[in-house]
């Protein structure tokens, strides 16, 4: 298992530098080919209107002036103003393709993110803080959307530029334009020496962000905590050293792109320095001044575009910190699939077969080892035994949340990995320790259980699980809004709604992790009776420390050193003056 | 009022944030010199032939091109480290203001709200104090240059010439006003899916069990489509603005070509001015060109800097007051509420409570689900204030204690157990950092956590947010721990050990007796085992105490203690329940 992760470690990503990322990220730019190609033709079109105009004021001063001549004035004006229209028609048809298809890409893989997000395992989840999986969906993937929409098309466009300019400068004169050329092995060299260092420093900047984004995104769902703890200062300082840290990764990452610039700057002043210098003093007599003055000019407009395409490297660069991180989580594997070959499972009567399953979270330290039980169609199965024995262990594999590491678990005579996870668990009950409650209306939280429920199966279920009274009560019932994890709902409260919603989905095999535990006694027994009737025919597994709970399972089974120690009726266990016979005794002393 | 703001939060970069405004007035201006010297270049020995002066002049153009480009990287560098100075400030304040901020107001906003705020709106705001607010001055500044400029050759030329100016404003105006509230939108989308998404990271355990992956999938496209398509709005609105505005910018080129030939047939120019117009036209052209992308940045940046405000904005209710009486000495204990009662939005959850708990005593709350049991806790470690009546600590109203002192001698083991991503021994000295290893560990004996040792990496053992990598159990045992490294005088358990089993709970008990610390117990359970042995047992029922006094004495008064106790002992058999 991989190390877990918290809000001062960075990530660390050991992929060298290559252009991988961006070269995956082409997949969802090559759906837009045509319109960024269309894009293109119109910016190229746009510039060439564009040129119409110095055109036409070179005409107005060589001929229309001196020749006084009002009317050829006029004709060129309004010829400009055309030609000045088309091109901004054109930009304005580009930048609406553009906007389209940046957004696109964007929406596209931050909807596969998420798709992918969706199928990672608890671990996943477990093992990092969410705040650091939350800004790569959103934050991460709206920084990258401009550099691979409208940067790819700029970056070509500056390219033609480049190339243009350097048919005219080798018309020109070649000798002079090697000079100019000559520069670029050098720009080449230095981005080549401080690319290694910039990369590092934007790979910081995205780490140290999302190290701060962890912190402060755990820190919003732990204010509680911190306040009773009166933890604020102490927080305050590790939000601080966060805060600097991710500051002066900003600084170092900037200063470094920033050299970009510098560089190309200067090596473009020495460059035309040098066209100078040889053109004077080495091939003078052999070129002319007009051609000296030329070669001066191109190479101002040779380097204007180098100076602009740094820029979008620099852009890509960073773009890149960002993509990797994205690839990474859309790389991350699926531990729990659907099996190539997996197949439906019909219609699930509730036979539940354990076969010489052995589990352990990390495989080096076995929960389980070498299970096996069967349990029989609308049995209902009691899991005892000390906390963190393993009874939860044992419903997460009947849900597949985990696969066994060795044996196999059986549902009416079938593997469960080889069936299809959806039709596995949708026709199962689950409720687990942690009852989620999701902002919304405390009936769209019901419906959760099945999206197609209406108002009265909502008010049924509720009602079975005695959770009607208190919502009733409240001020717009089923309506109220509730915000995330319940907000001003008690524990007991959202126990009682998280129980209404696995009771919706009407589940062939119905899974209750201490689904009790917060409700006090009365209401409890309110449910057993209301879930009683809702048992008959239906497989049940229920953990509960609560012997009332318990008492009157069809099975019990003791859960204890990695394996199952005693299996049976009550009587039969009280019998037998082991485990649960020592369980129950204490618990009676206890009154 | 942006400006002041801005200013405020630039505290200990303001001079560097002015320098970088000054070089960003110069570093233009200095682009200016070169022109002069390959000029001269050309003039002089190209022309000229004075070959001598190539060299140096050559030279000079490097070197004036290094101090350029000094000066440029300078204000670059002193841009980003005053923005980013400004991003540091801004986000220490929120957060401060985050942990001042009470529970009501955590009611109110979603965490997604809050994570938007100080990441996509504060760096908004960083975007715009780097290089949007430079840029409006920058090129105001070249514009108003050139246009003064301009004026001292041909009056009559450039007012021609900047006649357009009056008329983009007015566009731009329209488009300002009729845009901010796409962008204030589009900002509000943003967040919805920054709260759509930290929802099913959060709730991932439910999506899976209800297999409700595709549900998810839906509801996340719909947002993220939502948000794609406020995008659009955007930039489609900034485009039907677009032609008007680059058109009467553009215009300017017209003008020069209109009015320039004009002027000069009838001789009101030479061509020398003419030349001199036609060659800065882009110092006057080019800033309307910028206009668009500062205009929706700017916008942007109101939308985002509306929403900071408006979090700093918030009050928090619950807070200190002046003089509020503080102890640097543990507390006695001793609790007691006179009277109180407590609504929330309009509905009553207790009504006219009244209990005293002396220094040391152990007391006990049961009551059915929603009763308000938990209330009485939020309310003595003041998360929400009484409505009516008063809670009194050690004889003070808790209004009265500083809060800081009052929550401090408070240690508190909640039902909703929320663990760090951390260390166990993080966790655990959580409200302590500073405490030594073998307290830490007799905490965890002492809440029965000795589980901790098996864990791979023992004390060292990171635990997911949320401690989900640990069983109900587990989490509330080291929940417990957590409360006692604080050595409370005030010790709170709100159903600590609902999910522990029995023999762990008796274990649990026992050491609770015999704290080496006084300590005042308030326990809140549903177990009769777990509140037993308390000096004092209060059931709540309709927002009112209904039943008060010891085990013994509450079994013989027949009422709804007496229930329970039958019910979990299994005096009654629960025959109906099968």
């Amino acid at each position: 298992m991989a190390k877990r992760n918290k809000y001062d470690i960075d990530e660390t990503l050991e992929t060298p530098f290559d252009l991988r990322h961006l070269k995956r990220s082409l997949i969802y730019v090559k759906k837009h080919a045509k319109k960024m190609a269309a894009a293109t033709t119109l910016s190229l079109l746009s510039s060439l209107f564009s040129l119409l105009t110095p055109v036409m004021a070179q005409r107005v001063l060589d001929v229309s002036v001196p020749n006084k001549d009002y009317r050829e004035l006029a004709l060129m004006t309004v010829l400009s103003a055309v030609a000045i229209l088309i091109s901004i028609w054109f930009i304005q048809m580009r930048s609406k393709i553009m906007a389209q298809v940046g957004q696109d890409i964007i929406l596209d893989i931050r909807s596969d993110l998420f798709r992918h997000m969706q199928k990672l395992p608890f671990t996943y989840y477990d093992d990092r803080p969410h705040g650091k999986i939350l800004v790569r969906v959103v934050q991460y993937v709206n920084n990258v959307s401009d550099t691979l929409s409208n940067g790819i098309i700029n970056i070509l466009l500056e390219i033609f530029n480049l190339i243009f300019i350097a048919i005219f400068m080798f018309i020109c004169d070649v000798r002079l334009a090697l000079v100019v050329l000559a520069g670029l092995p050098i720009l080449f060299i230095i981005m080549f020496t401080i690319r290694p260092a910039q990369r590092r420093a934007w790979q910081q900047v995205s780490n140290k962000n999302s190290n701060l984004n962890a912190y402060l995104h755990e820190s919003i769902n732990g204010m509680r905590v911190t306040q009773i703890f009166t933890r604020e200062e102490k927080n305050q300082e590790i939000y601080e050293s966060l805060a600097k840290k991710s500051r002066t990764a900003w600084y170092k990452a900037a200063f470094i792109s920033n050299l970009v610039w510098f560089s190309v700057e200067n090596i473009s002043q020495i460059v035309s320095g040098f066209i100078y210098l040889t053109g004077v003093l080495w091939v003078y007599p052999a070129v002319s001044f007009g051609v000296l003055y030329a070669m001066g000019n191109y190479t101002w407009r040779f380097w204007q575009p180098i100076n602009r395409l740094s820029q979008l490297y620099n852009n890509f660069i960073n773009t890149i910190a960002y993509l990797e991180r994205i690839f990474e989580m859309m790389d991350e594997p699926v531990l729990i699939d659907d099996a190539p070959d997996a197949t439906e499972l019909p219609p699930v009567k509730g036979e539940v077969t354990f076969e010489n399953v052995t589990f352990g979270y990390e495989p080096e330290h076995p929960v389980l080892k070498d299970l096996s039980f069967t349990v029989k169609p609308g049995q209902s199965i009691a899991l005892v035994g000390p906390t963190g024995a393993g009874k939860s262990t044992v419903v997460n594999l009947i849900s597949r949340f985990y696969d066994v590491n060795s044996g196999r678990i059986l549902i009416d005579g079938q593997d469960i990995s080889k069936v299809t996870l959806h039709s596995l668990r949708s026709q199962m009950g689950i409720m687990l320790q942690d009852s989620f409650i999701f902002s919304g209306t405390i009936g769209d939280n019901i419906r959760y259980g099945r999206l197609d429920a209406d108002t009265r199966s909502v008010g049924e279920a509720c009602h079975v699980v005695h959770a009607d009274e208190f919502i009733e009560e409240m001020h717009e019932g089923y309506e109220t809004e509730v915000k995330e994890r319940g907000g001003r709902l008690s524990q007991g409260q959202k126990q009682l709604i998280a129980f209404a919603r696995t009771i919706i989905s009407d589940p062939a095999i119905l899974i209750l992790d201490e689904a009790t535990s917060a409700i006090d006694t009365k209401t409890e027994q309110y449910v057993q009776e209301g879930i009683n009737h809702l048992l008959q025919g239906r497989t049940s597994f229920i953990i509960a420390h609560r012997l009332s709970t318990i008492k009157h399972c069809d099975l019990i089974m003791y859960v204890r050193d990695q394996g199952i120690s005693e299996c049976g009726t009550h009587e039969e266990l009280m019998e037998k003056k082991g485990d649960y016979w020592r369980l129950y005794t204490a618990q009676l002393q206890e009154m | 009022m942006h400006l002041s703001w801005i200013w405020e939060n630039l505290q200990g970069y303001r001079k560097r944030y002015i320098l970088g405004f000054i070089l960003a007035i110069i570093f233009p201006l200095t682009s200016l010199i070169n022109p002069n010297f390959s000029r001269m270049l050309i003039d002089r020995v190209l022309i000229g032939g004075e070959t001598e002066l190539l060299v140096p002049l050559v030279l000079t153009m490097i070197g004036v091109t290094l101090g350029r480009t000094l000066i440029g990287y300078a204000m670059m560098g002193l841009f980003e480290v005053s923005s980013q100075g400004l991003v540091y400030n801004l986000r220490l304040k929120l957060y401060n203001h985050l942990q001042e901020l009470d529970m009501p107001f955590y009611d109110r906003y979603r965490t997604g709200d809050l994570m938007t705020t100080l990441t996509s709106d504060v760096d908004m705001v960083r975007h715009n104090v780097n290089y949007v607010f430079r840029t409006i001055v920058s090129s105001s500044l070249m514009f108003l240059a050139a246009t003064i400029y301009f004026l001292t050759i041909n009056v009559k030329f450039t007012l021609a010439l900047v006649a357009v100016t009056p008329f983009i404003l007015i566009v731009s105006r329209r488009y300002l006003k009729k845009v901010r509230h796409v962008y204030v939108e589009l900002r509000e989308r943003l967040s919805l899916l920054n709260t759509d998404a930290q929802e099913n990271i959060e709730g991932n355990r439910v999506v899976k069990a209800f297999a409700n992956e595709q549900y998810e999938i839906d509801k996340f496209e719909q947002k993220n489509q939502d948000f794609h398509d406020q995008n659009l709005t955007a930039s489609y609105m900034w485009l039907r603005f677009y032609p008007w505005i680059e058109t009467l910018a553009q215009s300017m080129t017209i003008t020069i070509m209109l009015f320039g030939g004009i002027f000069l047939i009838r001789g009101e120019l030479t061509s020398g001015e003419f030349l001199a117009f036609s060659s800065l036209s882009w110092a006057v052209c080019d800033p309307f060109r910028q206009l668009g992308d500062l205009l929706n940045n700017l916008q942007r940046f109101f939308a985002s800097a509306g929403k900071i405000i408006e979090i700093q904005a918030v009050d928090p209710k619950i807070v200190s007051k002046e003089n509020a009486k503080t102890s640097s000495q543990p507390l006695k204990g001793e609790v007691e509420f006179r009277n109180v009662s407590y609504r929330f939005s309009g509905q009553p959850v207790l009504e006219d409570i009244s209990f005293h708990i002396k220094p040391g005593e152990t007391v006990a709350f049961m009551g059915e689900t929603g009763c308000g049991k938990t209330t009485i806790i939020n309310l003595l470690s003041r998360f929400y204030d009484v409505n009516k009546g008063a809670i009194w600590v050690d004889g003070v109203d808790v209004r009265d204690w500083d809060l800081h002192t009052l929550r401090s001698n408070i240690g508190m083991a909640t039902q909703d157990v929320f663990l760090f991503s951390d260390t166990v021994d993080g966790n655990i000295a959580y409200g302590d950092p500073e405490l030594p290893d073998e307290q830490v560990h007799w905490c965890a004996k002492a809440a029965a956590a000795q589980f901790i040792e098996t864990m791979s990496d023992g004390y060292d053992t990171i635990i997911g947010e949320r401690g989900v990598g640990l069983s109900g159990g587990q989490k509330q045992r080291i929940a417990l721990a957590r409360a006692l490294a604080l050595s409370p005088p005030i010790l709170i358990l709100d159903d600590t050990t609902s999910a522990v089993d029995m023999e762990t709970e008796k274990y649990i008990q026992e050491q609770l007796e015999n704290l080496p610390f006084p300590c005042t117990k308030i326990i809140i359970a549903q177990r009769i085992s777990s509140v037993k042995k308390a000096d004092h047992i209060f059931v709540l029922k309709n927002h009112h105490i209904v039943e008060s006094g010891t085990h013994q004495e509450l079994v013989k008064k027949h009422g709804y203690y007496y229930d329970i106790y039958r019910i979990q002992s299994g005096i009654e058999e629960v025959d109906k329940v099968g």
